[in-house]
């Protein structure tokens, strides 16, 4: 499963971040939670996905204090709310096409 | 393995341009998961090590981490190229106007390489691994044939080596 995942994780991360800002952990946990325990990446390979989404400005982040520790908030831009779209629409025409060859 | 041991592995594989924000937030989010495995009944110990190994093998985080970081580094550099270009474009563009020739520096799109391409790179590597970025140079700057969309590449072959900086002009490639 978690091989199947590695092409997806920055759309995984892009839906993650629709939900509001969160740092990598919750990110981690979100997903996690939302896929039922299925998508159980390692948790580090998150963030070269979430530098690669800055360097693109689909996402943002800055350093932020939460309970008396430093913590790196990330947000989804305008064009990163863009990007999600596409890449929903995206998704929902293969699977669909998937599904009608396959099941 | 405990947090500080992996972090002291994750730093010696990590290049030294943008380790620091790494480190620091790989601290944070591993803190974070032994929290939560303290709060679920787990000893320091047992706590410390599963974050570390909910984190990934050192090998395969730093491997991918490196990748990132080290396209980040060509940006920065390739950006200073462009730059230094660019300026050199308006110097130019500056010098013909006052030869009033209004036309000659309209702003036209063109595709510049950011590394030295081999000749026989199919077009589609061009794409996937970012060796060219669009930008748009006076029109008297812009060389015959120029290439200003990229999905002219597609189903093409470079015929001659490319240097960083270079225009991509259709001559360039196997139709």
């Amino acid at each position: 499963m978690n091989d199947r995942l590695r092409g997806h994780v920055d759309v995984l991360l892009l839906a993650a971040l629709e939900a509001g800002p969160a740092h990598g952990y919750g990110l981690a946990e979100l997903v996690r939670e939302r896929s039922a325990g299925a998508f159980d990446l390692p948790e580090g390979t998150i963030y070269p996905s979430l530098y690669r989404l800055e360097r693109k400005r689909f996402v943002a982040s800055r350093w932020k204090t939460v309970e008396g520790r430093r913590r790196r908030v990330y947000r989804l831009t305008a064009g990163g709310t863009q990007e999600l779209e596409r890449q929903r629409s995206e998704w929902r025409d293969f699977t669909r096409a998937m599904e009608a060859v396959v099941t | 393995m405990t947090i500080d041991a992996y972090l002291a592995e994750l730093e010696r594989a990590l290049p030294r341009m943008g380790r620091s924000r790494v480190l620091r937030e790989a601290r944070e989010h591993m803190r974070d998961a032994a929290a939560q495995h303290r709060e679920d009944g787990a000893s320091e110990f047992e706590a410390e090590t599963a974050a570390t190994r909910d984190f990934g093998p050192v090998d395969d985080v730093a491997l991918r981490l490196c990748a990132e970081l080290a396209v980040r580094q060509t940006r920065i550099t390739s950006a200073l190229a462009l730059g230094v270009v660019a300026v050199a474009a308006l110097v130019v563009a500056g010098v013909l106007s006052f030869d009033a020739e209004t036309n000659s520096s309209a702003p036209t799109p063109v595709l510049i390489a950011t590394r030295t391409i081999e000749a026989g790179t199919p077009g589609m590597i061009l794409v996937g691994r970012e060796m060219y970025q669009p930008t748009t140079l006076p029109k008297s700057e812009v060389l015959e044939g120029a290439i200003a969309d990229p999905s002219f590449l597609r189903g093409r072959t470079t015929a001659v080596e490319l240097l960083r900086g270079q225009q991509l002009t259709a001559a360039d490639f196997h139709p």
